[in-house]
């Protein structure tokens, strides 16, 4: 019954007007940004951080939850008529998605993908409320051991998840970890690793990092292939609405989608591009007749898509309930609660309910409109795609410099934020990956602190971490998952599956 | 077909045929090895001179040491993975494993030099001259020669950005040579 009330409270903060206007904001530019290949949610939230700052915390972390879902949405149109996922949780949806389109079933697949999204966001949110509450209960007892331990874990699976090597990642999220050193102590106050440099003394910016590893790389990488022209699919969006028969065919899978991304979502590295692998793999071996996917199977968009709807919606487990982000995005709404002075974590539910439960409410809210925005407006969406990339491509640049110089309205940002870009630019053509980076980036002062914390609390006694069963727990999870990375046989088969999912 | 790939690898250097592609690969992913390593050498001594502490009292560099033991470790594990196998970890990552020369290398400086020159120009010029200069390199068609066009749109989207960020969401930009504005 308290649980009922408390969701009634967030309707209320949620169905505010302001509050309205931002979440639609939020899943409109969402909804553009994931139909437009080019720029990410990473990129597209940073854009929106600075605007934020203006608003309250609530309307403000609506908005930017508002981008992560909505881009889940947009990704599957691009996927469906182009061929091209407009987000990488959205890979997965070309195979049938695209197929479907070519046998003049779009408007059924675009359909799907809208109505699967929304059941398996509707059905998160219920598991969101219920989980986070009973997680955030069990982590009041948490100290600074089982807080470092689990860190650890979630940047060892975020590594372990990376596509490539194991080692790369592991490099990356060292790199993300020094990155979070430089600037002020967390203990001392001392200015370190500033190298005489003014704009080094508070640290380097998230913005800047993720606008320029995540914005300026991918449009460096893009404007590689400028000339190439995109082949939009023609064709008629009269009939949306999935038949009788689809949604029979369509009905399991969407539940198995929603439960696999529910609980892939809140493992942190599992997030939605996992999610929808795997969801495609579980249909491909439900089905009867697996030898239908691949040419156009509504069962290969159903899934995969709830799933990545559903995962977008359960990573904000970890984050309120433990403070701990569970991939790049997540880490950059930790980034704008910890600007708007709240901190994430188990006292959040009960210190500001308003945040808690009126984002837990908005995600619904914006669910909804989600649905009424994707169906409707297809044909603007399609419009959008048919925007050259020689256009598109200043503007999204323009977006990244805007976002990285408003933050503190410094130049030097812009500097840090082209730096990464090229950074970000030779990582990725070297097969290194920026999440782990980013990760550790958020992470490392938490972790810096908790294992300071535990060393002093505990007179210097290491093996504090090894006699607390959670602790002992998440660091041999973590310990064996790293050692995969030497054992050749584990290697092997990992870049097998990563290259099968590709 | 075969002439095609028989005069190519002629045209290869004696030592890069002798090894192979497989061992010139090898021996490049060992050189990012010996590159971590000493990344993660140089993240240490850095670390020395903010000080370690002890286990009782951790010093500002104490974290940052362990960092470039991390990074440098896995250097040493790169170099000593590469030196024991021949195989390797096919990557997946878009554009990896594209030759350096299929890269449009004139397309990216040119890029690379407009977004300098805007960061640059930023403060001095402020957001709207500044802008419109970098949009109009940006959005300039050097095959096409659309000056007219990229003028109109680089003037659009430089006052239509202001009053979107500046005006009604009252990000601070700055404003340079035009303070009125």
């Amino acid at each position: 019954m308290s649980v009922l009330s408390d969701l009634f409270y967030g309707f209320g903060i949620a169905l505010q007007p302001w509050n309205l206007l931002s979440c639609f904001i939020g899943v409109f530019i969402g909804t553009l940004v994931g139909v437009l290949p080019g720029i990410g949610p990473a990129g597209a939230m940073s854009l929106l951080l600075p605007v934020t700052f203006g608003m309250s915390p609530v309307t403000g972390i609506i908005m930017l939850a508002g981008i992560y879902y909505g881009t889940m949405y947009g990704g599957s149109t691009t996927s469906i008529l182009v061929n091209i996922p407009g987000e990488a949780a959205s890979i997965v949806t070309c195979l049938d998605g695209h197929q479907m389109a070519l046998k003049g079933r779009a408007g059924p697949a675009l359909g799907i993908a809208a109505f699967g999204s929304f059941i398996a966001g509707t059905g998160c949110i219920i598991g969101l409320i219920f989980m986070t509450n009973a997680l955030a209960g069990v982590a009041l007892v948490f100290g600074p051991t089982e807080y470092f331990s689990l860190m650890c874990l979630g940047l060892s699976l975020v590594t372990y998840l990376t596509q490539g090597s194991i080692l790369r990642g592991l490099v990356m999220a060292g790199v993300g970890l020094f990155l979070s050193q430089i600037g002020q102590d967390v203990v001392t106050g001392q200015t370190r690793f500033s190298f005489g440099l003014r704009g080094l003394i508070d640290g380097v910016g998230l913005v800047p990092v993720i606008m320029g590893l995540f914005g300026i790389s991918e449009v460096l990488l893009n404007i590689e292939t400028l000339g190439e022209q995109r082949a939009i699919m023609k064709t008629s969006f009269r009939h949306l609405f999935p038949t009788w028969e689809d949604w029979r065919k369509s009905a399991a899978p969407i539940g198995r989608g929603t439960i696999i991304g529910f609980f892939l979502g809140i493992l942190p590295g599992g997030g939605a591009l996992i999610s929808s692998f795997v969801s495609y793999a579980a249909e491909k071996w439900f089905s009867k007749h697996p030898e239908e996917f691949g040419k156009g199977a509504i069962e290969g968009v159903a899934g995969p898509e709830s799933a990545n709807n559903a995962a977008s919606t359960s990573g904000f487990i970890p984050l309120f309930s433990l403070g701990i982000p569970s991939n790049v995005i997540m880490a950059l709404l930790l980034g704008a609660l910890m600007i708007h002075g709240l901190k994430p974590g188990p006292l959040m539910i009960t210190e500001r309910p308003d945040v808690f439960w009126g984002t837990v409410a908005s995600l619904y809210v914006g669910n909804a409109m989600l649905l009424m925005l994707n169906l409707p407006l297809i044909g603007l969406w399609v419009q959008v795609l048919k925007v050259p990339y020689r256009t598109l491509f200043p503007l999204i640049l323009l977006f990244c410099f805007i976002g990285a110089y408003s933050i503190s309205a410094n130049v030097f940002d812009l500097y840090v934020m082209l730096i990464f870009g090229v950074l970000g630019y030779v990582l990725r053509k070297k097969n290194y990956e920026c999440a782990p980076l980013v990760l550790a980036f958020v992470l490392g002062p938490m972790m810096e602190k908790n294992l300071r914390q535990a060393l002093i609390l505990f007179d210097g006694n290491l093996s504090v971490f090894i006699t607390r069963p959670l602790s002992l727990a998440a660091l041999v999870v973590s310990v064996l998952l790293l050692l995969t990375a030497v054992i050749p046989f584990v290697q092997k088969r990992r870049s097998e599956v990563i290259v099968e999912d590709d | 077909m075969s002439l095609g790939r028989a005069s190519e690898s002629f045209s290869l250097p004696p030592w890069k045929r002798i090894m192979g592609k497989a061992m010139v690969e090898k021996q490049r992913e060992m050189s990012e090895g010996i590159f971590w390593v000493v990344i993660g050498g140089m993240i240490c001594i850095l670390a020395f001179q903010y000080g370690l502490g002890s286990f009782r009292a951790p010093a500002p560099g104490f974290v940052a040491f362990l960092t470039g033991i991390l990074i440098g470790g896995v250097g040493a594990v790169m170099i000593l993975s590469k030196r024991f196998s021949m195989g390797r970890v096919k990557g997946t990552t878009r554009g990896a494993g594209q030759g350096i020369s299929a890269i449009p290398w004139s397309r990216l400086a040119y890029t690379m030099m407009f977004l300098i020159a805007y960061a640059i120009l930023m403060d001095p010029l402020g957001y709207i001259a500044s802008t419109f200069l970098a949009m109009f390199g940006l959005f300039f068609d050097w095959e096409k020669k659309n000056w007219l066009w990229s003028a109109f749109f680089s003037i659009t989207v430089s006052l239509v950005s202001y009053l979107v960020f500046e005006v009604w969401l009252h990000c601070q930009l700055p404003r340079g040579i035009l303070p009125w504005w």
